[in-house]
Protein backbone atom coordinates (compact mmCIF):
# COMPACT_ATOMS: atom_id res chain seq x y z
CA UNK A 1 0.00 0.00 0.00
CA UNK A 2 1.36 3.48 -1.06
CA UNK A 3 2.15 5.78 1.69
CA UNK A 4 -1.32 8.47 0.83
CA UNK A 5 -3.35 5.32 0.42
CA UNK A 6 -1.86 4.11 3.88
CA UNK A 7 -2.49 7.82 5.01
CA UNK A 8 -6.44 7.74 3.95
CA UNK A 9 -7.16 4.88 5.30
CA UNK A 10 -5.46 5.98 9.29
CA UNK A 11 -7.69 9.02 9.02
CA UNK A 12 -10.75 6.46 8.01
CA UNK A 13 -9.73 4.95 11.02
CA UNK A 14 -9.52 7.56 13.38
CA UNK A 15 -12.62 9.59 12.03
CA UNK A 16 -15.07 6.01 12.54
CA UNK A 17 -13.11 5.40 15.91
CA UNK A 18 -13.97 9.29 17.10
CA UNK A 19 -17.87 8.59 15.64
CA UNK A 20 -18.05 5.46 18.21
CA UNK A 21 -16.56 7.37 21.17
CA UNK A 22 -18.89 10.20 20.79
CA UNK A 23 -22.16 8.02 19.90
CA UNK A 24 -20.87 6.12 23.11
CA UNK A 25 -20.46 9.01 25.48
CA UNK A 26 -23.74 10.78 24.44
CA UNK A 27 -25.43 7.48 25.61
CA UNK A 28 -23.83 6.79 28.43
CA UNK A 29 -24.35 10.63 29.57
CA UNK A 30 -28.32 10.40 28.58
CA UNK A 31 -28.53 7.38 30.94
CA UNK A 32 -26.36 9.32 33.88
CA UNK A 33 -28.87 12.02 33.21
CA UNK A 34 -31.32 10.00 33.76
CA UNK A 35 -29.86 8.46 36.98
CA UNK A 36 -28.94 11.85 38.42
CA UNK A 37 -32.67 13.10 37.82
CA UNK A 38 -34.10 9.67 39.42
CA UNK A 39 -32.04 10.15 42.32
CA UNK A 40 -32.80 13.86 42.70
CA UNK A 41 -36.99 13.27 42.38
CA UNK A 42 -36.68 11.12 45.42
CA UNK A 43 -34.32 13.25 47.47
CA UNK A 44 -36.97 15.70 46.27
CA UNK A 45 -40.05 13.73 47.36
CA UNK A 46 -38.66 13.44 51.12
CA UNK A 47 -37.77 16.82 51.12
CA UNK A 48 -41.16 18.19 50.15
CA UNK A 49 -43.46 15.86 51.16
CA UNK A 50 -41.81 14.05 54.32
CA UNK A 51 -46.13 13.92 55.96
CA UNK A 52 -46.91 11.30 53.22
CA UNK A 53 -44.46 9.33 53.44
CA UNK A 54 -46.52 6.44 52.74
CA UNK A 55 -48.32 7.44 49.98
CA UNK A 56 -44.92 8.41 47.96
CA UNK A 57 -43.43 4.91 48.46
CA UNK A 58 -44.71 3.52 45.72
CA UNK A 59 -43.33 6.31 43.60
CA UNK A 60 -39.80 5.94 45.23
CA UNK A 61 -40.11 2.05 44.15
CA UNK A 62 -40.43 3.60 40.82
CA UNK A 63 -37.53 5.77 40.70
CA UNK A 64 -35.48 3.09 42.57
CA UNK A 65 -35.98 0.55 39.51
CA UNK A 66 -35.56 3.24 36.85
CA UNK A 67 -32.20 3.80 38.86
CA UNK A 68 -31.06 0.09 38.86
CA UNK A 69 -32.23 -0.17 34.96
CA UNK A 70 -30.24 3.01 33.29
CA UNK A 71 -27.15 1.64 35.42
CA UNK A 72 -27.79 -1.87 33.92
CA UNK A 73 -27.91 0.36 30.61
CA UNK A 74 -24.93 2.27 31.10
CA UNK A 75 -23.06 -0.76 32.04
CA UNK A 76 -23.70 -2.73 29.13
CA UNK A 77 -23.24 0.37 26.62
CA UNK A 78 -19.58 0.64 28.83
CA UNK A 79 -19.21 -3.08 28.13
CA UNK A 80 -19.84 -2.53 24.06
CA UNK A 81 -17.38 -0.11 23.81
CA UNK A 82 -14.57 -1.77 26.08
CA UNK A 83 -15.07 -5.13 23.35
CA UNK A 84 -15.08 -2.51 20.80
CA UNK A 85 -11.73 -0.35 22.19
CA UNK A 86 -10.08 -4.25 22.38
CA UNK A 87 -10.89 -5.09 18.88
CA UNK A 88 -7.81 -3.13 18.05
CA UNK A 89 -5.28 -4.81 20.48
CA UNK A 90 -4.04 -7.13 17.94
CA UNK A 91 -4.10 -6.65 14.29
CA UNK A 92 -5.27 -10.18 13.89
CA UNK A 93 -7.71 -12.09 16.15
CA UNK A 94 -10.76 -14.82 15.59
CA UNK A 95 -13.72 -13.33 16.65
CA UNK A 96 -18.12 -13.40 16.11
CA UNK A 97 -18.75 -11.26 13.37
CA UNK A 98 -22.24 -11.25 14.96
CA UNK A 99 -20.48 -9.52 18.42
CA UNK A 100 -18.60 -6.96 15.85
CA UNK A 101 -22.33 -6.20 14.17
CA UNK A 102 -23.61 -5.94 17.58
CA UNK A 103 -21.51 -3.77 18.92
CA UNK A 104 -21.58 -1.31 16.11
CA UNK A 105 -25.76 -1.28 16.01
CA UNK A 106 -25.65 -0.70 20.38
CA UNK A 107 -23.02 2.19 19.36
CA UNK A 108 -24.36 3.68 16.42
CA UNK A 109 -28.38 3.37 16.85
CA UNK A 110 -28.85 6.77 18.49
CA UNK A 111 -27.40 8.34 15.03
CA UNK A 112 -29.39 5.68 13.25
CA UNK A 113 -32.57 7.06 15.46
CA UNK A 114 -32.16 10.36 14.77
CA UNK A 115 -31.77 10.20 11.30
CA UNK A 116 -35.26 8.04 11.56
CA UNK A 117 -33.98 4.73 10.87
CA UNK A 118 -33.81 1.41 12.16
CA UNK A 119 -31.16 -0.73 12.43
CA UNK A 120 -32.39 -5.12 12.71
CA UNK A 121 -30.04 -8.15 12.35
CA UNK A 122 -31.33 -11.40 11.19
CA UNK A 123 -28.10 -13.65 11.88
CA UNK A 124 -27.49 -16.99 10.34
CA UNK A 125 -27.29 -19.65 13.42
CA UNK A 126 -24.14 -21.54 12.02
CA UNK A 127 -21.90 -18.31 10.97
CA UNK A 128 -18.38 -20.04 12.55
CA UNK A 129 -16.00 -17.38 14.16
CA UNK A 130 -13.29 -15.90 11.58
CA UNK A 131 -10.31 -15.07 12.07
CA UNK A 132 -9.16 -11.97 10.73
CA UNK A 133 -8.17 -8.31 11.48
CA UNK A 134 -11.37 -7.02 13.23
CA UNK A 135 -11.04 -3.48 12.99
CA UNK A 136 -10.64 -2.43 9.89
CA UNK A 137 -14.01 -4.73 9.18
CA UNK A 138 -15.52 -2.65 11.86
CA UNK A 139 -14.79 0.18 9.78
CA UNK A 140 -15.92 -1.00 6.76
CA UNK A 141 -19.00 -2.11 8.16
CA UNK A 142 -19.06 1.29 9.87
CA UNK A 143 -18.57 2.72 6.20
CA UNK A 144 -21.34 1.03 4.24
CA UNK A 145 -24.22 1.16 7.25
CA UNK A 146 -23.45 4.76 7.44
CA UNK A 147 -23.75 5.19 3.76
CA UNK A 148 -27.16 3.42 3.39
CA UNK A 149 -28.24 5.29 6.69
CA UNK A 150 -27.67 8.58 4.35
CA UNK A 151 -29.01 6.77 1.35
CA UNK A 152 -32.53 6.39 2.97
CA UNK A 153 -35.14 8.15 3.95
CA UNK A 154 -36.74 8.46 7.53
CA UNK A 155 -38.75 5.45 8.44
CA UNK A 156 -36.60 3.30 6.75
CA UNK A 157 -35.40 -0.02 7.72
CA UNK A 158 -31.70 -1.78 7.67
CA UNK A 159 -31.23 -5.28 8.14
CA UNK A 160 -27.98 -6.81 8.61
CA UNK A 161 -27.98 -9.94 7.41
CA UNK A 162 -25.60 -12.72 7.73
CA UNK A 163 -25.10 -16.53 6.26
CA UNK A 164 -21.83 -19.02 5.97
CA UNK A 165 -20.53 -19.36 2.71
CA UNK A 166 -17.94 -22.33 2.29
CA UNK A 167 -14.65 -20.49 3.34
CA UNK A 168 -16.15 -17.36 3.99
CA UNK A 169 -18.53 -14.88 5.37
CA UNK A 170 -21.11 -12.95 3.71
CA UNK A 171 -23.18 -10.09 5.35
CA UNK A 172 -26.10 -8.30 3.81
CA UNK A 173 -26.82 -4.75 4.28
CA UNK A 174 -30.46 -5.16 2.82
CA UNK A 175 -32.46 -1.56 3.21
CA UNK A 176 -36.11 -0.88 3.39
CA UNK A 177 -37.21 2.00 2.32
CA UNK A 178 -37.21 5.07 0.46
CA UNK A 179 -33.85 6.40 -1.19
CA UNK A 180 -33.36 10.01 -0.78
CA UNK A 181 -32.98 12.09 -3.57
CA UNK A 182 -30.63 14.27 -2.68
CA UNK A 183 -27.42 13.47 -1.93
CA UNK A 184 -25.72 16.44 -0.86
CA UNK A 185 -26.13 15.34 2.80
CA UNK A 186 -23.67 12.55 1.90
CA UNK A 187 -20.67 14.85 1.57
CA UNK A 188 -19.96 14.89 5.24
CA UNK A 189 -19.46 11.29 5.71
CA UNK A 190 -17.47 11.22 2.48
CA UNK A 191 -14.50 12.65 4.18
CA UNK A 192 -14.89 9.54 6.74
CA UNK A 193 -15.87 6.94 4.42
CA UNK A 194 -14.10 7.87 0.77
CA UNK A 195 -14.82 5.11 -1.93
CA UNK A 196 -10.85 4.54 -2.49
CA UNK A 197 -11.00 4.06 1.27
CA UNK A 198 -13.81 1.01 1.45
CA UNK A 199 -11.73 -0.15 -1.29
CA UNK A 200 -8.74 -0.75 0.12
CA UNK A 201 -10.32 -2.10 3.67
CA UNK A 202 -12.17 -4.80 1.96
CA UNK A 203 -8.63 -5.02 -0.48
CA UNK A 204 -6.56 -5.89 2.84
CA UNK A 205 -9.21 -8.29 4.07
CA UNK A 206 -9.08 -10.07 0.78
CA UNK A 207 -12.76 -9.91 0.70
CA UNK A 208 -15.22 -8.19 -2.01
CA UNK A 209 -17.94 -5.84 -2.03
CA UNK A 210 -21.00 -5.87 -4.18
CA UNK A 211 -23.48 -3.15 -4.77
CA UNK A 212 -26.75 -5.41 -6.13
CA UNK A 213 -30.24 -4.80 -6.90
CA UNK A 214 -32.29 -2.61 -4.70
CA UNK A 215 -29.56 -1.07 -2.50
CA UNK A 216 -28.58 -4.53 -1.57
CA UNK A 217 -24.87 -4.22 -0.52
CA UNK A 218 -23.18 -7.60 0.11
CA UNK A 219 -19.58 -8.13 1.71
CA UNK A 220 -17.72 -11.32 1.70
CA UNK A 221 -15.23 -11.92 3.84
CA UNK A 222 -12.70 -14.95 4.26
CA UNK A 223 -12.86 -17.15 6.94
CA UNK A 224 -9.23 -17.10 7.74
CA UNK A 225 -7.01 -13.96 6.82
CA UNK A 226 -3.46 -14.88 7.33
CA UNK A 227 -1.52 -12.03 8.53
CA UNK A 228 0.88 -10.90 5.69
CA UNK A 229 4.21 -11.34 6.93
CA UNK A 230 7.02 -8.11 6.02
CA UNK A 231 9.61 -8.65 3.24
CA UNK B 1 -41.18 32.92 41.13
CA UNK B 2 -43.85 30.58 41.10
CA UNK B 3 -46.07 29.08 38.28
CA UNK B 4 -44.18 29.26 34.90
CA UNK B 5 -45.77 27.56 32.12
CA UNK B 6 -42.71 25.21 31.16
CA UNK B 7 -42.70 22.42 28.24
CA UNK B 8 -39.99 19.45 28.34
CA UNK B 9 -39.42 17.97 25.37
CA UNK B 10 -37.54 14.89 25.58
CA UNK B 11 -37.49 11.94 23.73
CA UNK B 12 -35.93 10.16 26.70
CA UNK B 13 -39.20 9.18 28.56
CA UNK B 14 -37.65 8.85 32.20
CA UNK B 15 -35.56 11.96 32.10
CA UNK B 16 -38.04 14.53 30.91
CA UNK B 17 -40.96 12.49 33.49
CA UNK B 18 -38.33 13.29 36.60
CA UNK B 19 -37.51 16.57 35.58
CA UNK B 20 -40.97 17.30 35.39
CA UNK B 21 -42.00 15.92 38.59
CA UNK B 22 -39.21 17.77 39.97
CA UNK B 23 -40.17 21.02 38.71
CA UNK B 24 -43.88 20.20 39.63
CA UNK B 25 -42.66 20.23 43.65
CA UNK B 26 -40.78 23.82 42.78
CA UNK B 27 -44.15 25.19 41.92
CA UNK B 28 -43.71 25.41 37.59
CA UNK B 29 -46.67 24.49 36.09
CA UNK B 30 -44.71 21.74 33.69
CA UNK B 31 -45.80 19.38 31.23
CA UNK B 32 -43.40 16.75 29.04
CA UNK B 33 -43.95 15.74 25.66
CA UNK B 34 -41.60 13.19 24.19
CA UNK B 35 -41.35 13.62 20.48
CA UNK B 36 -42.06 16.12 17.97
CA UNK B 37 -45.38 15.57 17.18
CA UNK B 38 -46.30 16.28 20.43
CA UNK B 39 -44.78 18.80 21.00
CA UNK B 40 -46.12 20.95 18.28
CA UNK B 41 -49.62 20.16 19.30
CA UNK B 42 -49.16 21.02 23.03
CA UNK B 43 -47.39 24.43 22.14
CA UNK B 44 -50.02 25.18 19.46
CA UNK B 45 -52.95 24.29 22.32
CA UNK B 46 -51.57 25.27 25.30
CA UNK B 47 -48.36 27.77 24.28
CA UNK B 48 -45.70 27.55 27.47
CA UNK B 49 -43.35 30.29 28.32
CA UNK B 50 -40.38 28.49 28.85
CA UNK B 51 -39.38 25.41 26.34
CA UNK B 52 -36.81 22.78 27.75
CA UNK B 53 -35.59 21.73 24.35
CA UNK B 54 -33.66 18.44 23.69
CA UNK B 55 -31.09 19.32 21.07
CA UNK B 56 -31.21 15.39 19.27
CA UNK B 57 -34.20 13.93 18.82
CA UNK B 58 -35.28 11.11 16.21
CA UNK B 59 -36.75 12.64 13.51
CA UNK B 60 -36.26 16.27 13.69
CA UNK B 61 -33.27 17.73 15.95
CA UNK B 62 -34.20 20.15 18.57
CA UNK B 63 -32.50 23.35 15.96
CA UNK B 64 -34.99 22.52 13.50
CA UNK B 65 -38.13 22.25 15.92
CA UNK B 66 -36.64 25.92 17.54
CA UNK B 67 -36.82 27.12 14.28
CA UNK B 68 -40.71 25.37 13.47
CA UNK B 69 -41.72 26.96 16.81
CA UNK B 70 -40.14 30.22 16.45
CA UNK B 71 -41.97 30.60 12.82
CA UNK B 72 -45.40 30.43 14.72
CA UNK B 73 -44.75 31.63 18.28
CA UNK B 74 -41.79 33.60 18.85
CA UNK B 75 -42.56 34.73 22.41
CA UNK B 76 -41.76 31.15 23.86
CA UNK B 77 -38.04 31.22 25.32
CA UNK B 78 -36.25 28.29 24.56
CA UNK B 79 -34.01 27.10 26.63
CA UNK B 80 -31.79 23.90 25.27
CA UNK B 81 -30.96 20.82 27.09
CA UNK B 82 -28.44 18.50 25.49
CA UNK B 83 -26.18 15.93 26.45
CA UNK B 84 -23.32 16.97 24.01
CA UNK B 85 -21.48 20.44 24.25
CA UNK B 86 -23.80 23.58 23.92
CA UNK B 87 -21.00 25.18 21.02
CA UNK B 88 -20.43 22.23 18.49
CA UNK B 89 -19.20 21.90 14.88
CA UNK B 90 -22.26 19.86 13.43
CA UNK B 91 -25.09 21.75 15.30
CA UNK B 92 -24.43 25.16 16.99
CA UNK B 93 -26.93 26.13 19.28
CA UNK B 94 -29.11 29.45 17.71
CA UNK B 95 -27.98 32.75 19.26
CA UNK B 96 -31.47 33.85 19.85
CA UNK B 97 -31.77 30.54 21.93
CA UNK B 98 -32.13 31.74 25.79
CA UNK B 99 -29.53 29.63 27.32
CA UNK B 100 -28.26 26.41 27.18
CA UNK B 101 -27.64 23.55 29.53
CA UNK B 102 -25.81 20.18 29.55
CA UNK B 103 -26.98 16.80 31.13
CA UNK B 104 -26.55 15.85 33.53
CA UNK B 105 -28.61 18.56 34.87
CA UNK B 106 -28.21 20.82 37.93
CA UNK B 107 -31.60 21.35 38.87
CA UNK B 108 -30.49 24.75 40.80
CA UNK B 109 -29.04 26.34 37.87
CA UNK B 110 -31.98 24.90 35.49
CA UNK B 111 -34.56 26.84 37.70
CA UNK B 112 -32.36 30.04 37.85
CA UNK B 113 -32.65 29.95 33.52
CA UNK B 114 -35.91 29.31 34.32
CA UNK B 115 -36.61 32.21 36.21
CA UNK B 116 -34.83 34.55 33.94
CA UNK B 117 -36.56 33.42 30.94
CA UNK B 118 -39.47 34.42 32.52
CA UNK B 119 -38.17 37.93 33.91
CA UNK B 120 -37.09 38.20 30.18
CA UNK B 121 -40.86 37.58 29.26
CA UNK B 122 -42.41 39.62 31.19
CA UNK B 123 -39.69 42.63 30.40
CA UNK B 124 -40.76 42.03 27.07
Amino acid sequence: MDSEKERNLRISQMGFVGKMIGGFTHELKNHLAIIKETAGLIEDLIVFRKSEAKEDSAEYMRSLDSIALQVDKAVQLANYLNRFSHRMDHPFSTFSVHDVIEELIALRRRSASERGICLETDFHGAVPAIHSDPSRLYCLLYCLIEEKMLGFNKGSHLIIKTEPSDSSIIIRIIPKGKPVESIAERIIDKCICMDEVVQEIIETLKGAVRHEQESVTTIIVPLNLLPVEKK
Amino acid sequence: MSWTKVLIVDDEVEFAAALSERLLLRDYDTKAVYNVDDAIAAIKQDPPEVLLLDLKMPGMSGIELYRTIKEFNPSIEVIFVTGQACQNGDETIPREAFACVMKPIDIDELTKQIDKAKQSIIKK
